[in-house]
């Protein structure tokens, strides 16, 4: 299992800093609480906003099969896991 | 120009192309040209007239299967109900109104009543006429509580809207392919973004193309191309480095759904060389007016759609809608708007806003008193006001909440995050998600002016404050020591609240209270003082918060270490108990174990 720790937290934050979060610490997201359910009740405008970033800040681009890409945006987990696999290297 | 009735009797090019559409196993797009669609639509309309007729529920992501399902449908005499969102909630209360399900979600497969449009091996029927007076469409509003507001369509009612659209705007998109993000299952992505390029033979890019990255390289490949939108996706695109690389690709740009900001507008002019058209309209009504806010004027007016009528007799308040797009109530009468329009000697009109209290979120309509009777009629609350707030650059709802002494406990043991998320719960039942408030504050009452009503502006105040929740981190708010001990894995505070912290104007105006947050920072400093390193917090668990802590209040805070980077807390007075659980530590840079 690779580790992704440093990412997650990293993404735990962006996810909070570009949605405004209230009253949720980057550390209280778990990393593999789903995203897009009642946990974080995050939604489609938030969904957007939080892939844009991500493609911004680590030069990833997404899926172009829509199936795919709801299983990357799954958790922080996944989300970390697919980054470090497709972030172009330094 | 095809009428939507004779797309399948009149005399059309097989091999010409209808739709892009997403290949999995090539990993990219595929022409599909109008025989595959025609046949189809004729296969899934033999296994239709197997099923039970009335309407079907169409819950397809994909735009294509959404038109292969809406064209089988009426081709064989049924209707389609088009959910206001695919929430698997929303999916699973439509599906127990309709006949059948046609979905591309892999997890109905093999349901009894769930066909999957773009999987029908029947032998293709003989595709007819479409009847015009036949039922098409059944809509939900999103917004209204509970029972959602049903609104029906004819054949006619989209094939009338179609043919003025392209009177309207055929010129401007004549020769391109059209790309949406719009969705499929709402009127305005349906009609601009299916229906129309069907009936007018031009292409559609079969996939709603939501971020810029996926959008921009397509526009390229396919242009000269057509944009469907709405205001939250060109926000964004506007500001996207990629945006101008749609400069002579893309021949036009649609909006719907609620008011483009005057400065998306204008961006996207700029870049792109493109005013974008917006259309106002609702799902009852249809589409009413268009404009474009160009750079070079001022002038923020609407002018009629072809075909549309507005209508005010004298003495009445609200203007109504006349034209043949309007499905609701008597088409001779019109449909009585809650804008507030007036009418320009030119003809045009400027909207003023409305004479109710909804909003549009996400495109999404709200009516905020309705909301606000669904909160109160929660336990935790006595009363509640809504308004519309910016965050992240975004409309959002926020709640202003008066608690029942239930709620203050609960407020007490669980924190401000504790409450909204129960309550965000209750409302979710019957709400979209978007709508759902996204600030959460509790005040000791409304603020209210000297007639009893609600001062928008002050109600605005609680929200434009910086938070009382995140100042609450401020370096200076910290407890007076009066003593400390500490051994190899144990420390002791003895403190004082001071009389003044940063966070108290906000928490709670009139009744000062530590933040669950600010014990948790002070008790983050308790365990760099016994590490003797700087330490954050990872993860907690089992926290809460009994007591309330106020100023001048004494406490004595104890941290203890336990196992595997885990730490027990617990602050408490005589005979008090303010908080108590436990926390993860992420020690200094050091790779955490």
């Amino acid at each position: 299992m690779p580790d992704n720790r440093e990412l997650e937290t990293e993404l735990k934050c962006l996810i909070v800093e570009v949605l405004a979060l209230e009253d949720v610490r980057p550390e209280e997201i778990g990393t593999d609480d789903p995203l897009f359910v009642e946990t974080l009740g995050l939604d489609s405008i938030d969904a957007l906003e939080v892939s844009m970033e991500v493609e911004e800040r680590y030069g990833v681009v997404f899926h172009d099969d829509p199936q795919r890409n709801e299983s990357v945006f799954q958790s922080v987990r996944t989300l970390a896991a697919f980054i470090a696999e497709n972030r172009p290297r330094a | 120009m095809t009428s939507l009735c004779d797309l399948f009797t009149v005399d059309r090019d097989p091999s010409a192309t209808v739709a892009w559409r997403f290949d999995p196993v090539f990993a990219r797009e595929r022409a599909v040209p109008f025989q595959e669609l025609r046949d189809q639509v004729a296969r899934l309309h033999t296994r239709l007239d197997r099923a039970p007729a009335g309407a079907w529920l169409v819950e397809a992501a994909d735009p294509y299967a959404c038109a292969i399902s809406l064209l089988a449908l009426w081709s064989s005499g049924r209707a389609a109900l088009l959910p206001p969102n695919l929430q698997p909630g929303s999916l699973d209360l439509l599906e127990t109104r309709a006949e059948g399900v046609l979905s591309d979600r892999p997890e109905l497969r093999g349901s009894a009543h769930a066909i999957d449009p773009l999987d029908v091996t029947d032998e293709p029927s003989e595709l007819g006429q479409i009847g015009r007076d036949a039922l098409a469409l059944e809509l939900f509003t999103s917004g209204s509580t509970g029972e959602e507001k049903k609104i029906t369509k004819r054949i006619r009612h989209l094939e009338d809207e179609v043919l003025r659209l392209e009177e309207a705007f055929g010129r401007l998109v004549d020769g391109t392919t059209l790309l949406c993000t719009a969705a499929p299952h709402h009127l305005y992505g349906l009609l601009f973004g299916l229906l129309w390029p069907l009936a007018a033979g031009r292409p559609f890019h079969a996939r709603q193309l939501l971020r810029p990255s996926e959008l921009v390289p397509r526009a390229r490949r396919f242009g000269p191309c057509a944009l469907v939108s709405v205001p939250s996706h060109l926000r964004r695109l506007a500001q996207h480095r990629s945006v101008e690389d749609l400069r002579s690709v893309c021949r036009a740009i649609f909006s719907s759904g609620g008011p483009l900001p005057r400065e998306t507008a204008h961006g996207l002019a700029r870049t792109t060389g493109i005013s974008p058209v917006e259309v106002f309209g609702s799902t009852e009504t249809g589409g009413i007016g268009w404009r474009s806010q160009r750079p070079d004027s001022q002038d923020d007016s609407w002018r009629l759609l072809p075909g549309v009528e507005l209508v005010r007799s004298a003495g009445e308040e609200s203007t109504r809608v006349r034209s043949a797009f309007v499905s609701v109530g008597d088409p001779e009468r019109g449909y009585p708007l809650a804008d507030r329009i007036e009418r320009l000697a030119d003809g045009h009109f400027v909207l003023r806003g409305r004479t109710d209290r909804t909003v549009k979120v996400g495109e999404k309509r709200l009516d905020l008193s309705l909301m606000e009777s669904d909160l109160r009629s929660h336990d935790l609350v006595a009363d509640a006001a809504l308004l519309i707030v910016e965050r992240a650059g975004e409309a959002r709802v926020a709640a202003a909440l008066v608690l029942t002494p239930a709620g203050e406990r609960r407020l007490r043991s669980e924190g401000r995050r504790g409450v909204s998320r129960l309550l965000a719960a209750h409302l979710a039942r019957s709400w979209d998600p978007v709508l759902l408030p996204r600030l959460w504050r509790a005040v000791p009452a409304l603020p209210e002016d000297e007639r009893g009503k609600l001062p928008l502006e002050r109600l605005r105040a609680l929200f434009d404050e910086a938070d009382p929740d995140r100042t609450a981190s401020a370096v200076e708010d910290r407890p007076e020591r009066i003593e400390a001990s500490r051994s190899d894995d144990r420390v002791l505070w003895r403190c004082r609240v001071p009389q003044d912290l940063s966070c108290w104007p906000g928490h709670f105006p009139g009744f000062p209270v530590v933040p669950g947050v600010l014990q948790l920072d002070w008790v983050m400093d308790a365990a760099a003082d016994l590490l003797g390193e700087s330490v954050a917090l990872e993860e907690i668990s089992q926290v809460s918060f009994h007591d309330v802590l106020g100023p001048g209040d004494e406490f004595v805070l104890e941290v203890a270490l336990e196992a595997g980077g885990w730490l027990r807390f617990r602050v408490h007075g005589e005979g008090r108990e303010h908080s108590i659980g436990r926390a993860k530590l992420a020690v200094g840079e050091e790779p955490r174990s």
